[in-house]
C-alpha cells in the first residue's frame, strides 16, 4: 500500500502525529490477508454442516481480522529488519509513521478481539485454533525461529495454514482427518512458494541478516529443497480423492495442477542462474504457485457444492 | 507510547503543519467511528441469529393446529 499521501509535509509536526487509518490498515499486511481468507472460507463451505450466512460472515471476519493482528504484532516486533529491506522500509513503523507501542496495542487489540468474538458468536474450538494461529506466527515463527534458522519459511507455513482448521471448525465444531490434510496442503505449498521468491529478492534478506535459504545454503540448495518439497505436497493434494474424503473433480485437478506444479519445481532446479534478471523459472513458479492453491480450494469448494 | 513525542503542540505549528494535523486526526476519528458503528451491527446481527436459533420449540399443536382438536363443549 502507499503510504505517500500520510507523509509529512512539514518538518515540525512529529511524523507519528501524522498518521491516518491507512497507515493502520497497511499494519494488517492486506494481501496476506487475502489467502487467509479464501483458505479458510474454502475449509467453512468444505466442512460438512450448515451454518448460518451472518455467522459465516463473522467466523471469516475473525480469522481476516486475526491474521491482521498477527501481521500488526510481527510488524512491531520486526520494525529493525524492515527498515534495512527495500521490500519492507515503508511500512508505518521503519518509515516513523507509527510509535511501536501503537502498532503493540492495536495487534493486542484485534487479535484479542477476534478471538473472543470466534468463541461467543461461533464455538471455543475455532476460538482455540485461532489463538493457537496468532500466537504460532507471533511467537514460534517471528520471535523465536524466523532469525535463528534457515527451516523459518517452513514453520511459517503452518502459521499459515492454521486459518483451514479455524474455518473448518467454526462450522463442523471440531478439526478432523480432512481438516489436517488441507492443513498439510498450504504446510507443505509454503516453502516453494515463499523460497522461490526468496531465490530472486536473496540480497534483501542477506543485507538484513534474516537467515533465508538461499542466504544461508547457497541457490543450488534451495532449489533441490523447492524440488524436495514439491515431491511432498503433490501426493497430499491427492489424498483427500484416495481416502474418499474429495471427489474425482477435485482430484483430478489436484492431479493436473500437481504434475504442472512439479514440472516448474524440475525447471527451477535445473536453473543455474545467480543473477535475479535470468531468474525465470523461478519467478514461473512463484505465480503458478497462487493460481495452484486458488485452483485447488476452487476444486475443493466445487466438488462439495456440485456433489454434495 | 512516549507522551513527549504524541502531545501535540499545535501552537507552535505553522497554519499548514496545523491544517494537516487536524486533517488526519479527522480522517483517523471517521474511520474508528465507522469501525464502532460495524461492532454494533456485527453484535446486533451475531445476537439476532443466536437468538433466533435457540428460540424454544413452540409445543405440539400450537402453532399448526394439526394436533388434536380441543374438546367440544357441550
Amino acid at each position: 500500500m502507499s503510504n505517500s499521501a500520510t507523509a509529512p509535509e512539514a518538518s515540525g509536526v512529529p511524523t507519528t502525529l501524522m498518521a491516518d487509518w491507512r497507515d493502520y490498515f497497511a499494519l494488517l499486511k492486506p494481501r496476506v490477508m487475502t489467502l487467509v481468507i479464501f483458505t479458510a472460507a474454502c475449509a467453512m463451505v468444505a466442512a460438512p454442516g450448515a451454518m448460518h450466512p451472518f455467522l459465516a460472515f463473522t467466523g471469516i471476519l475473525c480469522v481476516a481480522v486475526a491474521a491482521g493482528a498477527a501481521g500488526a504484532l510481527n510488524q512491531w516486533y520486526e520494525a529493525d529488519i524492515d527498515a534495512l529491506m527495500k521490500r519492507t522500509a515503508k511500512r508505518p513503523l521503519p518509515a516513523g509513521k507509527l510509535e511501536p507501542a501503537q502498532a503493540l496495542a492495536f495487534g493486542v487489540i484485534l487479535g484479542t478481539g477476534s478471538v473472543v468474538v470466534m468463541g461467543l458468536a461461533l464455538n471455543w474450538v475455532a476460538a482455540f485454533w485461532l489463538a493457537v494461529s496468532i500466537l504460532f506466527y507471533v511467537v514460534v515463527y517471528t520471535a523465536w525461529l524466523k532469525r535463528r534458522t534457515p527451516q523459518n519459511i517452513v514453520i511459517g507455513g503452518a502459521a499459515g495454514a492454521f486459518p483451514v482448521i479455524c474455518g473448518w471448525a467454526a462450522v463442523s465444531g471440531d478439526t478432523p482427518l480432512m481438516a489436517w490434510i488441507l492443513f498439510a496442503i498450504i504446510f507443505l505449498w509454503t516453502p516453494p512458494h515463499f523460497w522461490a521468491l526468496a531465490l530472486f529478492i536473496e540480497a534483501d534478506y542477506a543485507k538484513a541478516g534474516v537467515p533465508m535459504l538461499p542466504v544461508t545454503h547457497g541457490l543450488s540448495e534451495t532449489r533441490r529443497q523447492i524440488l524436495l518439497y514439491s515431491l511432498l505436497l503433490v501426493p497430499v493434494t491427492v489424498a483427500p480423492s484416495l481416502l474418499g474424503l474429495a471427489g474425482w473433480a477435485y482430484g483430478g485437478t489436484a492431479i493436473t495442477m500437481g504434475v504442472m506444479f512439479i514440472w516448474m519445481a524440475v525447471k527451477v532446479a535445473r536453473n543455474t542462474a545467480d543473477a535475479p534478471a535470468q531468474m525465470l523459472p523461478e519467478k514461473q513458479l512463484f505465480k503458478f504457485s497462487l493460481l495452484y492453491l486458488a485452483f485447488l480450494f476452487g476444486a475443493l469448494v466445487s466438488d462439495r457444492l456440485l456433489l454434495g | 507510547m512516549n507522551a513527549m513525542v504524541m502531545a501535540p503542540e499545535p501552537a507552535r505549528w505553522t497554519a499548514e503543519e496545523r491544517e494537516a494535523f487536524y486533517a488526519r486526526r479527522e480522517s483517523r476519528n471517521r474511520a474508528l467511528g465507522l469501525v464502532l458503528f460495524a461492532l454494533v451491527v456485527l453484535f446486533f446481527g451475531i445476537t439476532v441469529v443466536r437468538m433466533a436459533g435457540q428460540a424454544p420449540a413452540v409445543p405440539a399443536g400450537v402453532e399448526t393446529g394439526a394436533g388434536p382438536a380441543p374438546a367440544a363443549t357441550p
